[in-house]
């Protein structure tokens, strides 16, 4: 019935019947989930074959030969802060933002107090939460796994940024989308380290393969107790610090 | 020092999509549920719904880094992130609204169309769709009514994605909490409704007239104050959750309850927004008789609520977090986000002032039968 009332005698309600809404309810929603599946569905499934192909498509699912990961050892670490700046040099990282940090604080009471670093960046995660939220699937996990952004996808709406427990990620001022350490993809894929850890005075940076026995990180993680940031989130990063300090994590955390 | 990265058009943002909810809502209460208690509303409320629901995606844009990438949004659906359902619920939302508003004001339409000329005339018959009938006016179709109307209220539940959106992230301790998209849809159904009540009150009020009977039914109506309560209610519940909460979760909370946005989300948001509105239309319900300027300032004093809490708490929540390797430099807005959204106001105001001359949405109706006591019950 219309909203109008002619001659004010003209109910404007229908004053549906209980039975009658529940069955127009009822087809409201049968309507809404086979209208959304065709809305978002089909165009997913005319460009990838089918919803598997889909997903199958990104690199993540792929395996690859390495397994990247770094490890920070934190007693070699002197907070000389060169990993910062040979990261900002090296991917061109705009002024007010870091992909590489150190955090700095001082542990204990006065006068015994000692000064304690903690260089941060992306933290690689096995279960990454910045990937799921990501609404148009720029941020994604490689096969040998690093998580990257595709840069000519992302659409800068900061749901990342917001997800990541490591505060790794911000918005890169000069291309407005989402931006964080890469681990040096361009420099791994062309068999050289990162720059952090090429530039690292005190050699606490170390990244290698953990599927080969023989690498830097593979040795030092069988030799060592290695911790991860925030564990009770099940991100399992792939940055694992050894000698860390309980008392350093809570002064720094972000 | 950086910026919040989700600050004022997120909340523009959530606020909107919340008007336009609750305003459908409250139409449909009287067209879907036939409460006659909302039968005055019913056409400000569609319109509104429909103004709003236009609105929505301009916050959405001002925020994004890359805004002419919004098409990537549509094509990227998948289900583990909220965000990437705003798109579709959002675009099948307006078509549905659209088109309920072309059967629920058809008769309107058709006769203001017969009267009209000009600019109107054409907007007129834009929104008729179909061709203008000659002769007696039909009949609209009530089950495209009833259809079109059910799905947009479907639809709208499905709005508490933008609860979800927050809620989904657990390093986010103030967020991460299961009723947050209740919370977002109950505050969106209440401030629309809020909104709705003082545009009406604003434009049919006549505060010298004595409220005829259905106008005083509405004034009494005590579904706005229990909707309150319930939020208030639901707030209690989640202060519950974050007492056993991690440690991590204390900052954010001091700062909403001790510290620099105390006096936004606690005192504005759920003091003035939110406490004070439902004691003073229970109060106004209860009277001989009910006051109009009591129910319009209670309106307006929810509608400032909304804003709060929705500011407050989105803030709070990033606060102590900042990204990486900066440190966040206020929770207030920044001075170009704060002209944005006013610029954003000044369009839904250009927006409705359109929508009202196009419509005819001010037909006079006759006189309205007694209120049923069904009403009364819902409310």
């Amino acid at each position: 019935m219309s909203a109008s009332d002619q001659d004010g005698v003209q109910e404007t309600s229908p004053g549906i019947a209980r039975r009658d809404f529940l069955r127009g309810g009822l087809l409201a929603i049968a309507g809404a989930g086979a209208g959304s599946l065709l809305l978002v569905q089909v165009p997913v499934v005319a460009a990838h074959g089918s919803h598997a192909r889909f997903y199958d498509s990104f690199p993540r699912r792929q395996e690859m030969e390495q397994r990247w990961a770094m490890v920070v050892d934190l007693r070699r670490c002197v907070g000389c802060r060169a990993c910062t700046v040979a990261c900002k040099s090296e991917n061109n990282v705009p002024d007010g933002v870091f992909r590489t940090w150190v955090k700095f604080a001082e542990i204990g009471e006065y006068p015994q107090t000692r000064p304690r670093f903690l260089p941060s960046f992306c933290n690689h995660c096995d279960n990454p939460p910045c990937v799921p939220v990501c609404p148009v699937l720029a941020t994604y996990k490689r096969g040998d796994g690093l998580v990257l952004i595709d840069y000519d996808q992302c659409i800068g709406c900061g749901y990342c940024i917001e997800a990541c427990p490591y505060g790794a990620r911000h918005i890169n001022p000069v291309q407005r989308t989402a931006d964080k350490c890469t681990l040096c993809v361009h420099r791994l894929g062309a068999g050289q380290k990162p720059a952090c850890v090429a530039t690292c005075i005190g050699g606490a940076l170390i990244v290698g393969d953990l599927k080969d026995p023989e690498s830097d990180v593979s040795k030092l993680l069988a030799r060592y107790p290695a911790q991860t940031l925030r564990p009770e989130l099940g991100t399992d990063p792939m940055v694992l610090y050894i000698g860390l300090d309980g008392r350093l994590v809570e002064e720094v955390r972000p | 020092m950086s910026e919040l990265e989700w600050g004022l058009p997120v909340v523009a943002k959530y606020l909107f999509g919340g008007l336009s909810a609750g305003a459908f809502v409250t139409y449909y209460l009287w067209q879907g549920f036939g409460l006659k208690t909302f039968r005055p509303l019913a056409k400000l409320a569609w319109i509104s719904a429909a103004v709003f629901g236009l609105v929505i995606p301009i916050p959405i844009f001002s925020h994004l880094g890359q805004p002419g990438r919004w098409g990537n949004l549509l094509t990227s659906f998948h289900w583990s992130s909220p965000m990437s359902w705003a798109g579709p619920i959002l675009i099948a939302y307006l078509l549905v609204v659209l088109i309920n508003g072309r059967f629920f004001f058809y008769h309107d339409v058709v006769l203001a169309y017969r009267a009209a000329s000009g600019i109107r005339r054409k907007a007129l018959r834009v929104l008729l769709i179909t061709k203008p009938p000659v002769g007696p006016v039909p009949e609209t179709s009530r089950l495209g009514l009833r259809v079109t109307g059910a799905l947009g209220f479907v639809l709208v539940l499905f709005f508490g994605y933008s609860g979800l959106e927050l809620g989904l992230i657990p390093s986010r301790p103030l967020w991460a909490n299961p009723i947050n998209p209740l919370m977002f849809l109950l505050t969106g159904v209440f401030s629309g409704m809020a909104f709705v009540l003082v545009l009406w009150l604003v434009l049919e009020g006549r505060p010298r007239r004595r409220p005829n009977l259905a106008e005083e039914a509405l004034l009494r109506s005590l579904l706005l104050p229990a909707l309150l309560g319930l939020f208030l209610a639901l707030n209690a519940i989640s202060y519950v959750f974050l007492a056993y909460s991690p440690p991590d979760v204390q900052p954010p909370v001091l700062i909403l309850a001790t510290g620099e946005l105390s006096t936004l989300f606690l005192w504005v948001g759920l003091g003035l927004g939110a406490i004070v509105p439902m004691v003073l239309l229970t109060a106004n319900a209860v009277l001989p008789a009910p006051r109009k300027w009591v129910v319009a300032s209670s309106g307006v004093l929810v509608l400032i609520g909304a804003f709060a809490q929705k500011y407050g708490f989105l803030v709070a929540g990033q606060y102590y977090e900042a990204p990486a390797g900066s440190t966040v430099s206020s929770v207030w807005p920044t001075g170009a986000q704060v002209v944005e959204f006013v610029a954003i106001l000044a369009l839904v105001y250009f927006l409705f002032q359109v929508a009202l001359w196009i419509s005819p949405w001010r037909r006079i109706v006759g006189p309205l039968e007694p209120v049923a006591a069904r009403t009364e019950v819902a409310a």
